[in-house]
């Protein structure tokens, strides 16, 4: 049991929506409406004590574990109810930049003849991140107020799926339990050399993800394009990919409609790099890459219409990756 | 994780997944349903739990998928739990507990709000304003990203900001208005 785990999550009160809209908080709904658990309680022990048990589960096994087993089976229906296909020609999409997918074309070609990361299975890709991000908080009703909020991390991800994902901040340390199939949100490196790393097929599968997660229907305000420009940039931030992985990631990203070039953007460790943007909804996604490695620096999000994030030109995200390497364990520096 | 320790778990989280689950469908006895179901995943994926820093951001990212999966899953599950045993010691049939919301005037005020908004929203403003969890925490309980967690915030601020005006406007007498607000620090 985690001594700060309610402390940390129980909600603030700050919030103008829960003056506004009354009655709902935890303690008013224990009041109104108080929890009786206990036969809950009972039944769960009842059934986590047979779960213990070695005895194998037999076929007619108890009701119970059958619920188990159906929530279990709809949480993996879940998973895998992906459909869709990639990118569509639709009308007012504008086709990539020629002049970005050049700049792709270039950053793919480093990416490719770059050396391999030396890898055993059982050790961590390290990657230091530092940088802000908004969040956006109702002090009065009406009156939105945003407060940037430190993004700066230190991130383990493991090598092979015997362990999970470490993420230090300076709020402190997360552990991300291994479980479940790895994919492109949560990778492990051995996962990253699998997935295919011919561009169409690579998209393909993003835009799959895409589409079952922010196509229409699913009240997504991002919509498949900028959601797999966005996933393919939060992968490239988060993990040093394979070399091969890497490239077909770039060239990928410039099939994109709308994927445009940004020729000046400094990170948020003050670097300045050329960068591939893509806009979508009065924001402007950027990737900045040295200009003469075209390594990838970092990447932000750049307000372009006054909204409730900020004034035109507010970068409301900024994340710069510092730092890359192979631990032997979580917690540790690359090299130490 | 033994069964001791999942109790715990059980007694620390069960009130606030029931709460989050109230919120979501508006239905008491269906909520219970729900804290068994997440509870009785979690208990599967012990292994799992094992591992997690914030308990509670992790059941209720459980719950949310729970949530919704009950529709789906809802002639299976519901047949099942009906054949559970339920101590002669609880009270409410769902009748009445339905009505009670309905009867509880602020508590219905607000989930007439919420049913207004898309699920997904009213989701990610659920998980990040009632339950207090991160942008990040959101992000994970809902498997997205946390770009889309500020963007379904922000939309579900707007439209509910529009419907409790809206609601206020049309009745005047009705004791919102005057529910104190609370004295905040000088920032947050």
């Amino acid at each position: 049991m985690n001594a700060d785990d309610d402390a940390r999550t129980a909600p603030s009160g700050h919030d103008e929506l829960l003056q506004r809209l009354p009655g709902l908080s935890d303690a008013e709904l224990h009041a109104e409406l108080p929890f009786s658990g206990h036969h809950l309680r009972e039944l769960l022990m009842r059934e986590t004590a047979r779960g213990t048990r070695a005895a194998s589960r037999r076929p007619g096994r108890p009701l119970v574990l059958s619920l188990a087993a159906a929530a279990a089976a709809c949480a993996v229906a879940v998973a895998f109810a992906l459909g869709g296909h990639g990118p569509v020609d639709r009308p007012g999409a504008a086709a990539p930049e020629p002049a970005a997918v050049r700049l792709l074309d270039r950053v793919a070609l480093a990416a490719a003849t770059a050396p391999a990361p030396a890898v055993r299975d059982g050790q961590f890709m390290y990657t230091k991140t530092i940088g802000h991000s908004t969040s956006l908080t109702e002090v009065r009703i009406g009156q939105m107020v945003a407060a940037p909020t430190d993004q700066s991390a230190e991130r383990w991800l493991p090598v092979d799926g015997s362990a999970g994902t470490v993420v230090r901040t300076a709020s402190g340390t997360d552990r991300i339990p291994p479980g479940g199939p790895p994919s492109l949100s949560r990778p492990t490196y051995r996962f990253l050399e699998t997935v295919p790393t011919d561009p169409a097929e690579l998209l393909e599968l993003l835009y799959k993800d895409a589409r079952a997660h922010h196509g229409p229907g699913s009240g997504s305000t991002t919509g498949p394009d900028q959601q797999a420009f966005v996933a393919i940039g939060d992968l490239l931030r988060s993990v040093e990919t394979p070399p091969g992985l890497s490239a077909a990631l770039y060239r990928a990203a410039a099939r994109i409609p709308g994927v445009v070039v940004v020729p000046e953007a400094s990170d948020a460790a003050g670097r300045t790099g050329v960068a591939v943007a893509r806009v979508h909804d009065g924001e402007r996604t950027e990737w900045i890459f040295d200009k003469e490695s075209l390594r990838l620096l970092g990447s932000r999000e750049v307000v372009l219409e006054d909204n409730s994030w900020g004034k035109a030109g507010t970068v409301v995200t900024s994340v710069a990756v510092v730092a890359r390497g192979v631990t032997d364990r979580p917690g540790q520096l690359p090299g130490s | 994780m033994d069964q001791q320790l999942f109790a715990e778990i059980y007694d620390a989280h069960a009130r606030a997944v029931y709460a989050h689950a109230v919120r979501m469908t508006s239905d008491r006895t269906g909520a219970e349903d729900i804290v068994s179901l997440t509870f009785l995943e979690a208990w599967r994926l012990r292994e799992t739990l094992d591992g997690v820093t914030s308990h509670r951001a992790w059941l209720l990212g459980v719950a949310t998928n729970v949530m919704r999966n009950t529709r789906r899953a809802a002639r299976r599950h519901r047949e099942a739990m009906t054949r559970l045993p339920r101590p002669e010691a609880v009270p409410d049939p769902a009748d009445a507990v339905v009505s009670r919301i309905a009867d509880t005037a602020r508590a219905s005020a607000a989930l007439a709000a919420l049913g207004e908004l898309r699920r997904a929203d009213r989701e990610v403003i659920l998980l990040s304003v009632w339950a207090g969890l991160s942008h990040a925490e959101v992000a994970t309980a809902c498997g997205t990203k946390e770009a889309t967690v500020r963007s379904r915030l922000s939309r579900a601020r707007s439209r509910l900001r529009e419907l409790t005006t809206a609601g206020l406007a049309a009745e005047p007498a009705g004791g919102h208005a005057s529910v104190p607000r609370t004295t905040r620090e000088g920032n947050l």
